[in-house]
């Protein structure tokens, strides 16, 4: 038996990632999420409490270079010392590090006003290593590693050229508006820039849809991995849902054409506004899958405990600030990979939690 | 400045090598050479906020003590702060995203009328623009107690020349030095 395993870190506020074994303890990490409380990587702390030495961690992918969906990368890869980086570049790489570079200054006003802190951060680890990056694209085998009789491999779905054409002009924008020292980008989710990876594991397959969209244009988000996609050779029987399980990340054809019947399916949920994913999709994926599990339940948002007195201040002066919490879900899915009709093993840990709406 | 806070200000930042103060007719400026300054210092029964203005050739960091805190007959106990960014803007009002600076850890959303900053800082009102906002509590010399909520929105506008050197000359490195698979 040869286990292959996709485990996926949910934290409600605080990023996501995935930890995948590609087989022979060949690991990948894919984005980062925090304990904010004690900023500890859960990646890394997830691989150690399993006894995994961080120097089999072959690649970890950035699928967004925003802060608020990479928290700790930059930790988990100065870890994980033979890992190389890969993460979707602008084709204008000049633009794109000056860029960079410019919101990096920002730390020496104030740390928190720049973006790309933890993005900048892995560049600079990755420029002292004398280290490669690569580049994630459209139909791109961005890891291939010889497992027994398979070539297990992670391709990169997305961004597509078109998109990543469009974000030349629109990094002149974001420089524009705010590259200002006082001024922090807005997360820009979701979006199509964002990297989905489709997994090839012995005889099973799995896509992990990280924040990717449904665009209007043909050639960006979803429409242009379904059309123009070469490289999915088989239907996958998982499928990490994209974007928090939103609307704007629901593509029907990516359920019909790319994915088996009754696939597990993941969703991590976003507890800012009004939280996703929301009920209506909950039972539209409910309809496609009876196997649907999610890192935790979308909760009720309350204020932040303190002291008596401000919480009464607060309230006489009409503010509420809602807290966003911290709340971790763990759901691990193990298969072997060389057994065809071999089925996905789920375990559901901390608050994760498996979805079963009655269906009208 | 009295030689009383002089010597507070020093002892509170007991493991900075030089601290240099000047006075301005608006506010104390002390440069500290490294980026951890407490926020919260007590002087004379007074509490002491600091904001970081800007990094200099220097000195890293730039700190003014808002000086009606330190010479206004008055002394806050009890007080909450964050750094906040603005997320959305609606006619009326904004909301921000909130980073616990009181006690930090996870973050919070509010919403704030437009009424609740001052008509200085309306011009700086935009998509990402950084601000801070503190509550709490103020007794006056003759005992009066005041709650208070001020909103203060950053005022750093410009890179010094050092700063966009340091960036330009980073990004320049990179292009020629990073290898891409």
């Amino acid at each position: 038996m040869n286990l292959a395993e996709i485990t996926l870190i949910g934290t409600g506020g605080y990023g996501e990632c995935v930890l995948i074994n590609l087989g022979n303890d060949n690991w990948i990490i894919v984005d980062s999420c925090i304990n904010p409380e004690i900023g500890v990587p859960q990646s890394t702390e997830y691989l150690e409490s399993i006894n995994v030495d961080l120097k089999n961690v072959k690649l970890i992918v950035c699928t967004h270079w925003h802060d608020d969906h990479i928290l700790g990368i930059s930790q988990a890869l100065e870890k994980c010392s033979q890992a190389k980086l890969s993460f979707s570049k602008a084709h204008d790489k000049q633009k794109f590090l000056y860029f960079l570079s410019f919101d990096y200054q920002k730390k020496n006003v104030e740390k928190i006003n720049s973006s790309t802190f933890e993005f900048n951060k892995c560049i600079d680890i990755i420029d002292e290593r004398n280290s490669s990056l690569i580049s994630a694209v459209e139909n791109k085998c961005i890891l291939n590693i010889p497992v027994g009789e398979f070539r297990n491999q992670i391709i990169s779905l997305s961004p597509s050229d078109y998109t990543m054409e469009k974000f030349d002009h629109e990094i002149s924008s974001l420089i524009t508006e705010y590259g200002q020292p006082n001024k922090k980008m807005p997360t820009d989710s979701p979006n199509a820039k964002s990297v989905a990876l489709f997994l090839k594991i012995g005889h099973h397959r799995a896509i992990l849809g990280a924040d990717l969209e449904v665009s209007l244009h043909p050639k960006e988000g979803w429409k242009n991995i379904v059309t123009n996609n070469n490289l999915i050779d088989k239907k996958s029987s998982l499928f990490k849902i994209p974007h928090h399980g939103s609307e704007n990340g629901f593509c029907g054809q990516v359920w019909d054409l790319l994915l088996e019947e009754q696939p597990i399916a993941k969703i991590t949920p976003w507890n800012r506004g009004n939280g996703l994913p929301q009920l209506g999709m909950l039972k539209k994926y409910s309809s496609l899958t009876d196997k649907l599990f999610m890192t935790a339940a979308v909760f009720g948002k309350q204020p932040k405990k303190r002291d008596k007195q401000i919480e009464k201040f607060l309230k006489k002066i009409g503010h509420n600030p809602e807290e966003v919490k911290f709340k971790k879900g763990v759901i691990t899915c193990k298969i072997d990979m060389d057994d065809p009709n071999a089925k996905w093993e789920v375990t559901l840990v901390e608050n994760s939690l498996k979805i079963e709406i009655e269906i009208d | 400045m009295s030689n009383t806070i002089q010597n507070t200000v020093q002892s509170s930042y007991s493991n900075i090598d030089d601290i240099q103060f000047s006075t301005s007719d608006e506010q104390i400026f002390i440069k500290s050479p490294i980026d951890n300054v407490n926020d919260n210092i007590n002087v004379e029964g007074m509490s002491l906020t600091t904001t970081r203005i800007y990094s200099d050739d220097a000195f890293r960091n730039l700190y003014s003590l808002s000086k009606s805190n330190l010479y206004g007959m008055s002394y806050y106990k009890k007080t909450q702060k964050w750094i906040g960014h603005i997320t959305d803007i609606y006619v009326d009002s904004f909301k921000a995203k909130l980073t616990d600076l009181t006690s930090p850890g996870t973050y919070e959303i509010d919403e704030f009328d437009l009424e609740e900053i001052t008509d200085e800082d309306k011009p700086l009102l935009s998509l990402g623009a950084t601000f801070y906002w503190s509550v709490g509590y103020s007794t006056s010399e003759n005992g009066q107690v005041t709650k208070e909520s001020l909103i203060r929105f950053q005022r750093i506008v410009e890179f010094t020349d050092e700063d966009n050197s340091e960036a330009l000359d980073r990004a320049s490195h990179l292009i020629s030095t990073l290898k891409w698979e």
